[in-house]
């Protein structure tokens, strides 16, 4: 049994690119079938089909290249899914292979193949894009002839010299020739009608079989034209050309055996299966830039270090407490970095100051007086489309803001929902305005275990600090005489006061309630405060990562416990600080109280801030201070690393 | 360095020296740039096709690498199976690799489409350093053996 290579179409994005560009501006809803044209290489080895091959330049004929043949084909590009489908139905399918089949029957019937041998081959594409969702389907067809019915095939050696047949297929491109045994020399296929013995000629076909013991598919069509056109015949000998390589095939077939009445065109075969492919990410906008964004942080991965865990950060949930100006760059940088999941919880809204220095707001933002965290998440979203932002306006209950008993309902509200937001999100960005509102999530991250990292800026100095992990009481066990103070034994934010933070903007003239600084400083603390999580994620375990300055902790370096600015001089230190049993925020006996009476305990506070420097015994600390001279060992509570 | 009209040229003989040794490279658009492509078997034995081009850099004025490779339906393949089965960089290789350093993903000049490619600021010193007799065999002798093009024995570069 002679065999032939069956064909398998190799579309490439540029293909669907094109098909998109023309459906939308070109073709529109016309389905008629528009020309396409594939170049077959007559180098490939490696595969098991010949390939048909289409890219965006397939749209146009080429203008030939002696290692490839051309073929001509239709694309018919359906607008609907449904009809489509209706024309891939066992019934359509058949129909259309019955009409290619009839014209390249013609074709041979009528002998118009010896002048324009590229008419028997030919390929119909049916496809449906869908340009919304960025969806293909498709089905090739490549009609071949069953005729003559069951061929033999018999594969001598070469009877002649390649490098002469390629050197003429080059000058003429001619995809089916005769090369003459008798004057050895290649002959135009219009020559075969004049022969008489299939011996004295060869039949050449470029052929873009990969096999070598097999020709493709485009051979069986021409000695379907060689059967028929010589119908005494029950032989003849092919070679099937290719870049190197080729081979001779002699087809051998019953003689007469097919006497087929002229009329009656032989059956034929050539559907490919249905592919089907999903684009959307290399042409949905959306899915673009998320897989742009995602590629490029591989990127990062790949050239810095492939053991980067960029999941970390792409799983991670990121709660801002304040969209001001330090909230807004910081969530530009963790965005930067594939964090998806940011929450920013502001309760003002924004002033015409605002927007020349926050990088997520606009000026219609403050003409409309729009909240800072709605606008902050709107702002993201269109940054970003696939970024999942959330707003919410709340009042963080700062110690010494006096509260109405009316207003307690709310209190406990407000309490339970910032606790809910900090449960539920893995790290707390402190970013707030004043010092006092910076308590109370100060004491939640720390009974949750959240890394909390505060920053905040005056004029010209910024301090960014990522507060001890858990309670303290939990982790004394730890050895404390290493260098590196462990994650858990870092004081927080409030740590170094001996005195609870009060309402500092109630004494206060306007010009100092209004945060003024050096209108970079928020830029680079965030960046800082940015960079810092970046690294502690990477430490092999982050909720233990050490305050160390050793660049190999951790795969990005460094992670400070302090990081403490001076713009003037354009200095920075990274003192690292332990936790204060005592503190007013993450001290043990606060966790404590605030888990026994929750917002009633924060309503205490709210009304007297004393009552905290009482619960953790500051108050006592304090009368003390003049009687006693503490020894503040300097080697003991602050390492300077 | 190489000036456009320069390349152009060499991209043309060496097309047509590929040619000569069976391998289908071909001008495209008026000879800005040269393709080649060709079937690949990934590790897990899919068959995906290789869509390779030579394009000229203005900015650094030599050639550079652009390419992709496709699934059947025109789908590109992830960037994991490029980076393992087609560069062959194992993963725990140093990440000082100089191709782990060069290989960057934008938007093809032409086809518009995100293809890969090898950043061409090495090029210059690279190419200072081989004695050339054909500018463009040269330089893919070194860029194009990173994607498993292997150059015909003939035209191999010593």
């Amino acid at each position: 049994m002679a065999t032939f290579v069956s064909f398998k179409t190799y579309l490439d994005t540029p293909f669907w690119r094109e098909v998109n560009k023309r459906k939308l501006h070109e073709w529109k809803l016309d389905e008629t079938p528009k020309p396409i044209f594939s170049q077959l290489s007559l180098c490939e080895r490696n595969s098991d089909h010949c390939r048909l091959s289409l890219s965006h330049d397939s749209f146009k004929p080429s203008n030939g290249n002696p290692n490839e043949v051309s073929i001509s084909g239709n694309l018919i590009l359906y607008n609907t899914r449904e009809s489509f489908k209706a024309a891939a139905t066992t019934k359509s399918l058949e129909e259309l292979m019955k009409t290619e089949a009839t014209k390249i029957w013609d074709v041979i019937t009528t002998k118009t193949w010896l002048q324009t041998p590229h008419l028997l081959s030919s390929f119909t594409i049916i496809a449906f894009a869908d340009l919304k969702k960025f969806h293909y389907i498709y089905k090739t067809f490549i009609p071949s002839l069953k005729y003559p019915k069951n061929p033999e095939q018999e594969i001598p050696s070469l009877s002649t010299d390649e490098s002469s047949l390629l050197t003429y297929y080059k000058r003429t491109l001619a995809p089916v020739f005769l090369f003459s045994k008798s004057s050895q020399e290649p002959l135009e296929i219009a020559h075969l009608e004049s022969q008489v013995n299939p011996d004295d000629v060869l039949i050449v076909v470029a052929d873009p079989s990969p096999n070598p013991s097999s020709a493709g598919r485009l051979v069986k069509n021409v000695v379907a034209a060689v059967a028929y056109l010589h119908s005494s015949w029950d032989h003849c000998n092919v070679i099937s050309l290719r870049s190197s390589g080729s081979i001779e095939i002699k087809y051998s077939w019953p003689a007469n055996a097919d006497a087929v009445a002229q009329n009656v065109v032989p059956q034929c075969s050539g559907w490919e299966q249905h592919y089907s492919a999903d684009l959307s990410k290399q042409f949905d906008p959306k899915i673009m830039m998320e897989e742009a964004v995602n590629l490029n942080l591989s990127l990062i991965k790949w050239r810095l270090n492939p053991d980067l865990k960029l999941e970390r950060y792409s799983t991670l949930k990121v709660l801002i407490l304040g969209a001001g100006t330090i909230g807004c760059n910081l969530a530009r940088g963790i965005m930067a970095w594939g964090v998806r999941h940011i929450s920013f919880v502001d309760n003002s809204f924004v002033s015409y100051s605002n927007p020349v220095r926050q990088s997520l707001s606009k000026f219609e933002d403050a003409r409309k007086g729009r909240g800072k965290a709605e606008t902050a998440v709107d702002a993201l979203k269109e940054i970003f489309p696939s970024v999942q932002a959330f707003g919410y306006q709340l009042t963080v209950p700062m110690p010494g803001h006096t509260i109405d008993e009316k207003d307690e309902e709310q209190l406990e509200k407000d309490v339970r929902q910032l606790e809910d937001l900090i449960k539920n999100h893995d790290v707390v960005f402190l970013a707030l305005d004043s010092r006092e509102a910076r308590w109370l999530p100060t004491v939640m991250a720390s009974i949750h275990r959240k890394i909390a990292i505060s920053v905040a800026i005056g004029f010209d100095t910024y301090v960014i600090i990522r507060h001890g992990i858990g309670l303290r009481k939990d982790s004394l066990s730890e050895d404390v005489n290493s260098e590196a103070v462990p994650y858990s034994q870092l004081s927080c934010y409030f740590c170094s006061d001996v005195t609870a933070p009060g309402n500092s903007t109630s004494d206060r003239t306007l010009d100092q309630q209004c945060t003024v600084s050096r209108s970079g400083l928020s830029m680079i603390a965030s960046g800082f405060a940015v960079e810092l999580l970046a690294s502690i994620l990477q430490h092999p375990d982050p909720l233990a990562a050490p305050a160390s300055l050793d660049d190999n902790i951790t795969l990005l370096g460094a992670v400070p416990h302090q990081i403490r600015g001076f713009l003037h001089r354009f200095q920075q230190i990274h003192p690292s600080v332990k936790r204060f049993e005592k503190c007013v925020a993450c001290g043990d006996l606060i966790a404590d109280r605030f888990q026994k009476n929750g917002w009633k305990f924060v309503r205490d506070v709210m009304n007297s801030p004393k009552h905290l420097e009482e619960v953790t015994g500051l108050d006592e600390l304090q009368e003390s201070v003049e009687a006693i001279d503490i020894d503040f060992d300097d080697d003991e509570s602050v390492v300077s690393v | 360095m190489l000036s456009e009209q320069k390349f152009r040229e060499e991209l043309q003989k060496f097309v047509e020296q590929m040619s000569q040794n069976k391998w289908n490279w071909q001008l495209k658009e008026n000879g800005k740039y040269a393709r080649e492509t060709h079937l690949e078997t990934l590790s897990s034995g899919k068959i995906v096709s290789a869509d390779i081009h030579i394009l000229y850099n203005s900015t650094y004025q030599v050639p550079t690498l652009w390419f992709n490779f496709f699934e059947n339906n025109g789908a590109p393949i992830p960037f994991e199976e490029v980076v393992r089965d087609i560069l062959k960089i194992p993963e725990s290789e140093e990440s000082d690799s100089s191709l782990r350093q060069r290989i960057s993903h934008y938007e093809h000049p032409i086809l518009g489409v995100l293809y890969y490619n090898i950043h061409p600021c090495n090029t210059e010193k690279i190419m200072k350093e081989l004695k050339t007799d054909s500018y463009l065999i040269s330089w893919l002798s070194v860029y194009g053996q990173q994607l498993g093009l292997r150059l015909p024995d003939s035209l191999k570069v010593h």
